[in-house]
């Protein structure tokens, strides 16, 4: 008999049924199912976009500009050394971060979280190519000494905010220990994702779209290359905006379970939306660089728009299936516009959606809240204020850095703080109350037996069963404590800006009436109502 | 007699007034990193904001410091004393390597939930937690309870306790903390290893069963039936042990003896002196526990009386001379309590068994003879007066010393040198008086030590009359 012959002899054969020999005492231990040994998985891959995201967050504050106030009033350098240093320190500083983090990818083993492999790769080379594309970009701009060269700085933050928030939220609905709030039915993650990745860049695409063309228009009139340039940079920002929808795309397709015809329906509906909405950003005042828009120049694009979504609206009521989805998102403007427009048929469509929206009443809300974000950026950029206009732009900058980013900022500590609660709850909790290795001990596996006879739910008290259902109680409370912050917030805003509306002297706190101050905060409001709403806590009470 | 040790019931007095405890601790409220990055958060928002006439940054400082309010507030109306913490001990005695289940009920009486509460069960390193947790971060919900449990494993002889519980309550937003000890104690005796000397013990028996047989019971000349020789006749002898035959043969009035088999009478002397202490991972006092347990198995079993004397400067514990094996679960409990603490008080030790002591014995002591030696030459001296035997287990400390692979200084290793000359001296002097006055001593390392023990009792036995 050969010698692989005699090991395959050897091999215990495996036992028929599935009950375990308990004489056994190797095979006592089998018997308790703890001591299957809990995953936990670190998401360090989360710590490098979070300091990512607030280093870009604060080169682009007031405090950094601030900062370099003060570098002015001491060394009083001239404006070329001004742009150069803050724009090199802008840039280079998150390359800098981003190189090292490349390395630490390259060289080390990184734990990535419930993102195991590319996404994050790709978000990091996307990074990479916007920043280093911007920094030669700037050089260049700054040397003509253009005005629009600010919006780069927009962009970058623009273009990390989705990537940022479908990571959060990614992580927020696949995560172990909070993706079991969301039933397998209507999962958060099969349109959220693709709204949030899509529409938030696409509020810039038709805005650059437009203003590409208003240069365009003025190169060929006035025959100036400055206006090329102008041009062929906002083509450029175009260009970006949407390669990094398709990257976004197919990460977000790869990676998660996404229905794979909802995401394509869910495209369908923004492009959409959008190309509804290009008229009437092309059919801008373009005589003026300022853009001075009189609200009435596009009463007959929404009545053109209004039109189309009640006949869908109609369609669905009617049985026409379509996807919810859709209906949503078209509902949401619909709402929209009723508030807007108060005419009586936009009334009685978005009465119809609302009463719809009591059905799928959570989804709803976020979509509508979403499709209300997205319209009122470009509401207001194109109506309430002037565009490009140098001291305007400032204005709008100053509004972006003091109440946009503060804004991104207070959310994205909430997000971290949410995140890092329910970390620690898996370090706390579910780490801690993983059995040991107990192969190695002598002894307690009969002990355990024993113990079992006079405490038949020893298994489960060892194992933390019932911390564990504290946990969720506590999960529970922790969403609603900032349910409650974020609604206070939400709350302030409103009481401020029906101050400024009572009293009109109070108009320059013209923050309140940007969106990304106004929309955001109900954003929050209404994801952790969500959360909550949707959560399902054990609320039985733990008995000894 | 017998002399116990320590107050097992400190603890449970201590128990009894257990909620005044509670009510008396400070409780101190700090502020969490983030809480303080918080209030320089709001302070810095503020002054900015009112210098560069920012409106919404002032308004984010208002934010920051009404955050910090409602977390104050949130944290200050929970009351820790209607907290109630219940531990249960599943054996609150074990041997060595021993388990025990704990669980620990925290109850809250408040009527709103604790959310994050972490409890931390504390007890001694020597215990090691082999399943569940101890420490834990949890939610308690109004009037409701959760419990944490765990097993920990024994891996020191000694009595312990567990307790108290290290409470750590976090504010909502983790800007406060209140950080406590609930003085909640529970007592745990580990008794040395038995399996160690019942293994010794089977070995024993086995391997040495021919040596055993026939020889469990010392000899006392007297009236039995083996005969033991014939000597002459004294006035006091009964005439009716006379031997006529050997008389006649001899021409003097010869008497026969017998010798009857009576038990043997063992106390173990165990040195717990300061110096008893030393050795890693087993000290020299475990070692001569687990010698003195074994022994005291054996000798039961051969239906000897077997008591136990531990001492330092004075008697520790004293267990007579009995054959009850109930005697055995005295040992035990002795063993367990039994601390390398004080000087060796060898003369006291001799002195307090040899009056307490009726019969004729024999003493196996058990020490590394780190003392004055001349007082143990004295101690000895009066045991043997009182014609008891003796016997002496030496643990000789240079034996004990782990092997240090690392290269050591000159000096150092020049004093180990000088130190190891006199260690011999004195061990040599030893055995010269010790021999003089009849008194067998061996000297044992940690790794012979049992069997070498197992092997001289044997023979010992065999050889032994009183």
């Amino acid at each position: 008999m050969s010698k692989e012959t005699k090991i395959v002899d050897e091999k215990p054969e495996k036992p028929k049924s599935k009950e375990i020999d308990i004489s056994n005492k190797s095979n006592q231990a089998k018997k308790f199912t703890y001591l299957r040994k809990v995953e936990f998985t670190a998401i360090s891959g989360t710590r490098f976009i979070i300091v990512l995201a607030f280093l870009v967050i604060f080169l682009e504050s007031s405090l950094f500009d601030y900062l370099i106030t003060i570098y002015v009033s001491l060394y009083n350098p001239s404006h070329l050394q001004i742009l150069y240093v803050t724009r090199l320190i802008k840039t280079l500083v998150p390359l800098y971060v981003v190189f090292i983090f490349v390395l630490i990818l390259l060289f080390s083993k990184f734990n990535w979280g419930p993102l195991k492999s590319d996404m994050l790769k790709y978000i990091v080379l996307f990074t990479i190519f916007v920043l280093v594309t911007n920094y030669f970009f700037t050089s260049w701009v700054t040397f003509y000494n253009l005005q629009a060269f600010n919006e780069v700085y927009m962009y970058i933050v623009k273009a990390m905010l989705p990537i940022i928030v479908s990571y959060w939220m990614c992580l927020l609905f696949t995560h172990e220990r909070t993706k079991h709030l969301f039933s397998e039915k209507i999962s958060i993650i099969t349109w959220l994702l693709p709204i949030v990745s899509y529409l938030l860049p696409m509020i810039d695409l038709s805005s650059y779209l437009s203003i590409s063309y208003h240069f365009f228009v003025l190169l060929v009139s006035e025959g100036d290359l400055t206006y090329l340039m102008e041009s062929f940079y906002f083509i450029f920002l175009i260009i970006v905006i949407i390669a990094q929808a398709i990257i976004i795309f197919f990460l977000t397709r790869d990676e998660y379970p996404l229905d794979s015809r909802l995401s394509v329906q869910t495209t369908y509906a923004i492009a959409l939306f959008y190309m509804l909405l290009l008229p009437i950003t092309l059919n801008l005042n373009l005589t003026h660089v300022g853009f001075n828009i009189s609200i009435g120049s596009i009463h007959y694009y929404y009545f053109f728009v209004v039109g189309i979504y009640t006949l869908m609206i109609v369609f669905f009521i009617f049985g026409v299936k379509h996807d919810q989805h859709i209906f949503l998102l078209y509902g949401g403007f619909i709402v929209l516009l009723a508030l807007m427009y108060p005419f009586p048929p936009v009334l009685v469509a978005a009465t119809i959606v609302f009463i719809s929206f009591l059905a799928v009443i959570i989804p709803g809300l976020l979509t509508l809240l979403i499709i209300v974000g997205d319209f009122a950026v470009v509401y207001y950029y194109f109506t309430q204020t002037t565009f490009l206009q140098e001291a305007n732009l400032n204005t709008i900058l100053s509004l972006w850095d003091v109440s946009g980013l503060m804004i991104i900022s207070i959310i994205g500590l909430q997000i971290v703080a949410l995140e890092g609660r329910v970390v620690s709850v898996e370090r706390e909790i579910l780490k801690k109350t993983k059995f040991r290795k107990l192969e190695g001990i002598a002894g307690l596996d009969s002990y355990l037996f024993n113990l079992k006879s006079r405490i038949p739910d020893v298994e489960e008290r060892l194992s933390g069963a019932y911390i564990r259902k504290t946990a969720t109680i506590m999960l529970t409370r922790l969403l609603i404590s900032f349910l409650y912050v974020a609604g206070l917030f939400v709350m302030t805003i409103l009481f401020a800006s029906a101050i400024i509306r009572m009293y009109p002297s109070f108009g320059y706190i013209e923050a309140l009436y940007t969106p990304e101050f106004t929309v955001l905060p109900f954003g929050l409001f209404v994801i952790l109502l969500v959360l909550t709403l949707r959560y399902k806590p054990l609320t039985e009470e733990v008995e000894k | 007699m017998i002399v116990l040790r320590a107050n097992l019931k400190q603890s449970e007095t201590r128990n009894k007034n257990l909620s005044e405890f509670a009510k008396k601790l400070p409780t101190t409220l700090r502020v969490t990193p983030v809480g303080a990055l918080v209030v320089i958060s709001a302070i810095t928002f503020f002054l900015i904001g009112l210098f560069s006439h920012n409106y919404l940054i002032l308004f984010l400082s208002y934010i920051l410091v009404f955050l910090f309010l409602v977390d104050l507030r949130n944290i200050l109306r929970i009351s820790l004393g209607k907290v109630e913490f219940k531990r249960h001990v599943d054996k609150k005695s074990l041997f060595l390597n021993g388990f025990t289940y704990v669980e620990l009920t925290v109850k809250n009486n408040n009527n709103f939930s604790i959310d994050n509460i972490t409890v931390q069960d504390l007890f001694p390193v020597v215990f090691e937690e082999v399943a569940g947790i101890s420490y834990n971060t949890f939610s308690v919900p109004k009037q409701g309870s959760a419990l944490i449990s765990y097993i920990i494993q024994a891996k020191r002889r000694g009595i312990y306790q567990i307790g108290p519980i290290r409470i750590v309550l976090k504010s909502p937003f983790s800007l406060f903390f209140i950080e406590r000890m609930y003085p909640l104690y529970d007592e745990i005796i580990v008794y040395p290893s038995i399996e160690r000397s019942e293994k010794m013990y089977f070995m024993a028996k086995t391997k040495r069963s021919a040596k055993f047989f026939g020889m469990h019971r010392s000899k006392t000349i007297g009236s039995g039936t083996d005969f033991f020789g014939l000597r002459e006749y004294t006035r006091y002898d009964d005439y009716r042990a006379i031997d006529w035959k050997a008389s006649a043969r001899t021409m003097e009035l010869m008497v026969r003896e017998f010798t009857i088999e009576v038990p043997l009478n063992i106390v173990l002397m165990i040195d717990s002196s300061y110096s008893m202490g030393y050795g890693k991972p087993i000290s020299k006092l475990d070692y001569s526990i687990d010698t003195a347990l074994m022994l005291a198995k054996i000798a039961l079993d051969q239906h000897d009386r077997v008591g136990l004397l531990i001492y330092a400067d004075d008697v520790k514990s004293y267990i007579p001379p009995k054959s009850d094996r109930n005697n055995i679960n005295l040992m035990l409990k002795e063993f367990a309590l039994a601390r390398p603490e004080g000087g060796s008080g060898y003369l006291e030790a001799i002195r307090y068994a040899v009056e307490n002591l009726r019969m004729r014995t024999m003493f196996i002591i058990m020490a590394d003879l780190e003392g004055d030696i001349d007082e143990f030459i004295e101690a000895i001296k009066i045991a043997r007066l009182r014609k008891h035997k003796v016997f002496v287990m030496h643990m000789y400390t240079p034996y004990f010393v782990t092997a240090d692979s690392k290269e050591k200084p000159l000096v150092r290793r020049a004093a180990e040198a000088i130190m190891f000359d006199r260690y011999e001296k004195q061990r040599a002097y030893l055995r010269h008086e010790l021999l003089k006055r009849g008194v067998n001593m061996i000297t044992v390392t940690p790794q012979i030590m049992i069997p070498l023990m197992l092997e001289r009792y044997l023979k010992t036995l065999r050889g032994v009359r009183l």
